[in-house]
């Protein structure tokens, strides 16, 4: 117990500890928060290129203009100018429309309307396509309803043809499909992880003794710190929390646990303080990629799989965390990976135990 | 000439091969490149031929894979909850009568909203299907009661189409769009450390002593990051076949001046924490680390608030890494020239300021050598 006491002590009187695995992944998680604080993709800059000019052109052209996820940056005067627009990334959509189209339309000859997109970045290009078919599902309907018009069917009977059935969208959780939602509750672990990460590898390097007490200090702070932000994500970013927060501190605790195993491995391998600094900092994108967060670990080959659930424990969690936190439930692996975290620990704390056997370090230079 | 490997180990095994072994692991994970087949879920409310066709219609769709039919339309809900699926389509009770009668009954897709990337994409291909599917009601409709024929139906129910035309990443490819960029990004990451950890102000005993120490750490660091990045693009074009359509030379050239402007800016901050090379490492991670986040590069510029953007333009990442994916995936960057002049103003302008800093932090010094050894001679006198 005083043991426990003095570890206790020695980490609450370096002001660099509170400041690194409390201070910090507070602030960041607010940052990047507010990073994230246009829900939505609006505004996004388009071009059109009526070639028309025709009242039903005109008309399409204001349903754009009046969507508040464009804006009509210019008008075009020909096709080279709209392909520019997009190749240079002045716009992200140009919205052609061909000549004759009222005519053609009118005359039941159907036409067509060009979008040209810049898919360089998906999330413009996905949302921009996604508004652009809804405007013009809007308008088709609107023409239908003139043409049955003109064949004498009553306007309650036409409204019936062209709704022939309604198509009802529920996007579960997080309707506006914001990055909001998507990326701050799995980037608070990761924010936890590395702070976590820097703090313990180096003060184990520092001072080898009492290590039980170090892993213990050191998880529950950055557990609580976990709390801290998830509390941070639905009172100052509006993030609506449905799971329940102790547990998803207890279970950010678990995976803490697990990840000072490969922790203490870093942190009995590296004698300066200074590369363990940088090992641990530079961990921080590679690990996010590859935990299944990006890319579901489904479309993943296994081969793969196996490798990154060897290697680093944040697959085993991110996932899971971030469908308890905005689900309230959680995935029907949550089982497996928490078994699977177990024996990783497992197997790096006996690494570790071997390698605090062996007095060198592996990697000790510095500059 | 005697140089001194042993200390060049770790900065080439944090520069060079972790990132390398990350890209190759992160592309080999991504080897499907586009999210296809995603797990869904039908409820099935009214089992008639018109269904069975909407479901055929799912089944055979590259997007989804439809891996239960269920009884219930909870159990839609509560199948995503649990993460079995990311897509689900309710077909209610009376669905086709219900068209028949023209009583407009409600196709209802569901869509797990925290997985973004799946659900942008499922929600346009999902709504394109159900379009089709919905003309081809209408038009047994306009056929069967305005005895249209097929064309006339077609263009009646179907009026406008839309065609698409996607420029630079048309097959919407998950490596091509975000790898090649965050590969980088480690690799910046990496150098940045490592330059910023540098004992520039230490090793310098006057200023040109300083500006050979600056340019001797610009070179070093330099190369093994443009040779990082090479590799790194060398296996995603080769191996995992992310396109780099422009000149190898226009995005070695970028390559070489994002470098420059990512070393000066390290060595400035190294010039400023000469004392401490920790506290200047994590200074140079938490400047660098966020760079990717407030780039541009997958959450636009446009959508951030004003502050956000203002703090990205000092960061030469944001010159770096749109014009690297408009030059691989497009084969141009319009704002190349551009960018390339921002990036040198970042390099010149970081130089500038680690010399400033260098001159102030060795005049205080010699200030407070003069002090204490004016201190030094009072006390002898007394």
């Amino acid at each position: 117990m005083t043991n426990f006491i003095s570890e206790l002590k020695k980490f609450f009187t370096v002001p660099k500890n509170l400041l690194f695995m409390i201070g910090i992944p507070m602030i960041f998680t607010v940052f990047f928060g507010n990073v994230y604080k246009n829900d939505y993709l609006n505004t996004i800059p388009i071009t059109v290129y009526d070639m028309d000019n025709s009242s039903l052109s005109r008309s399409l052209v204001e349903e754009f203009d009046k969507n508040p996820r464009y804006t009509v940056d210019f008008y075009s005067e020909n096709l080279d100018e709209v392909k520019q627009a997009v190749e240079s990334t002045q716009v992200y959509m140009g919205v052609v429309i061909p000549s004759d189209f009222e005519k053609d339309v009118k005359s039941k000859k159907s036409s067509k309307v060009a979008l040209i997109v810049d898919a360089t970045n998906m999330a413009v290009a996905n949302n921009a396509l996604a508004s652009a078919t809804e405007i013009i599902s809007t308008v088709n309907a609107g023409v239908n309803l003139q043409f049955l018009e003109g064949k004498n069917v009553p306007p309650s009977l036409s409204k019936r043809y062209v709704n022939i059935f309604e198509m009802n969208n529920r996007t579960l959780w997080d309707p506006k499909l914001s990055y909001k939602y998507y990326v701050m509750p799995g980037m608070i672990l990761v924010l936890v992880q590395q702070l976590f990460l820097s703090i313990f590898v180096v003060n184990v390097i520092e001072d080898k003794t009492n290590i039980f007490y170090k892993i213990l200090i050191h998880t529950i702070i950055s557990s609580l710190t976990f709390l801290i932000c998830t509390s941070l994500l639905k009172h100052v970013l509006g993030i609506n929390i449905i799971g329940n927060m102790l547990t998803s501190t207890f279970l950010s605790f678990m995976y803490l646990i697990s990840l000072s195993s490969i922790a203490l491995v870093l942190a009995l391998s590296i004698s300066s303080p200074l590369r363990a600094t940088q090992i641990c900092m530079l961990l921080s994108v590679p690990s996010f990629l590859t935990a299944g967060y990006v890319w579901p670990v489904m479309k993943m080959p296994q081969f793969s799989v196996y490798i990154i659930k060897a290697l680093w424990p944040l697959i085993y969690m991110i996932a899971p965390l971030r469908d308890y936190l905005i689900k309230g439930a959680l995935p029907y692996y949550f089982k497996s990976n928490m078994l699977q975290m177990t024996v990783f620990a497992g197997i790096w704390f006996f690494i570790a135990f071997l390698i605090s056997k062996k007095s060198r370090p592996c990697l000790d230079e510095e500059d | 000439m005697n140089i001194n490997f042993k200390k060049y180990i770790a900065p080439l095994i944090l520069i060079l091969i972790f990132p390398n072994l990350v890209n190759i692991l992160t592309c080999y994970s991504m080897k499907e490149k586009q999210l296809r087949y995603i797990p869904s879920a039908v409820y099935l409310g009214d089992n008639t031929s018109m269904t069975r066709d909407i479901v055929r219609n799912l089944k055979s769709s590259e997007t989804f894979d439809v891996q239960y039919i269920v009884d219930d339309p909870n159990e839609v809900e509560a199948l995503m909850r649990d993460g079995k699926i990311l897509f689900g389509l309710i077909i209610p009770q009376n669905f086709t009568n219900d068209i028949k009668n023209f009583k407009s009954p409600k196709l209802t897709t569901v869509i797990d909203g925290t997985q973004l990337s799946s659900a942008s994409f499922t929600k346009i291909a999902s709504s394109e299907l159900l379009m089709t599917i919905k003309a081809g009601a209408m038009m047994s409709t306009y056929q069967g009661k305005l005895s249209m024929s097929e064309t006339e139906a077609l263009n009646t129910a179907m009026p406008i189409n839309i065609v698409n035309r996607l420029i630079g990443n048309p097959t919407r490819n998950y490596i091509n769009f975000l790898l090649p960029g965050m590969m980088l990004a480690i690799v910046q990451v990496a150098v940045a450390m490592n330059a910023a950890s540098s004992k520039i102000v230490k090793k310098s005993s006057g200023i040109i002593d300083f500006f050979k120490n600056v340019m001797k750490n610009l070179i070093d660091y330099g190369i093994l990051g443009i040779v990082s990045a090479i590799l790194i693009l060398a296996v995603q074009h080769y191996i995992f076949d992310v396109p780099i359509k422009a000149y190898y030379t226009r995005v070695l050239l970028l390559l070489i001046v994002f470098m420059l402007a990512v070393v000066s800016m390290s060595l400035l901050i190294a010039s400023i924490f000469s004392k401490k090379q920790v506290f200047a490492t994590q200074v140079a991670a938490v400047w660098f680390i966020p760079s990717s986040i407030l780039s541009g590069y997958s959450w636009p510029l446009i959508s951030m608030p004003d502050f956000f953007r203002q703090i990205s333009s000092f960061m030469p990442y944001t010159y770096f890494v749109s014009t690297l994916r408009n030059l691989m995936l497009k084969g141009h960057s319009y704002d190349y020239t551009n960018n390339i002049a921002m990036l040198l103003i970042l390099t010149l302008g970081s130089l500038i300021l680690s010399l400033v800093s260098f001159v102030i932090r060795k005049q205080i010094l010699k200030r407070n050598i003069t002090l204490k050894s004016l201190s030094g001679r009072k006390v002898l006198h007394d």
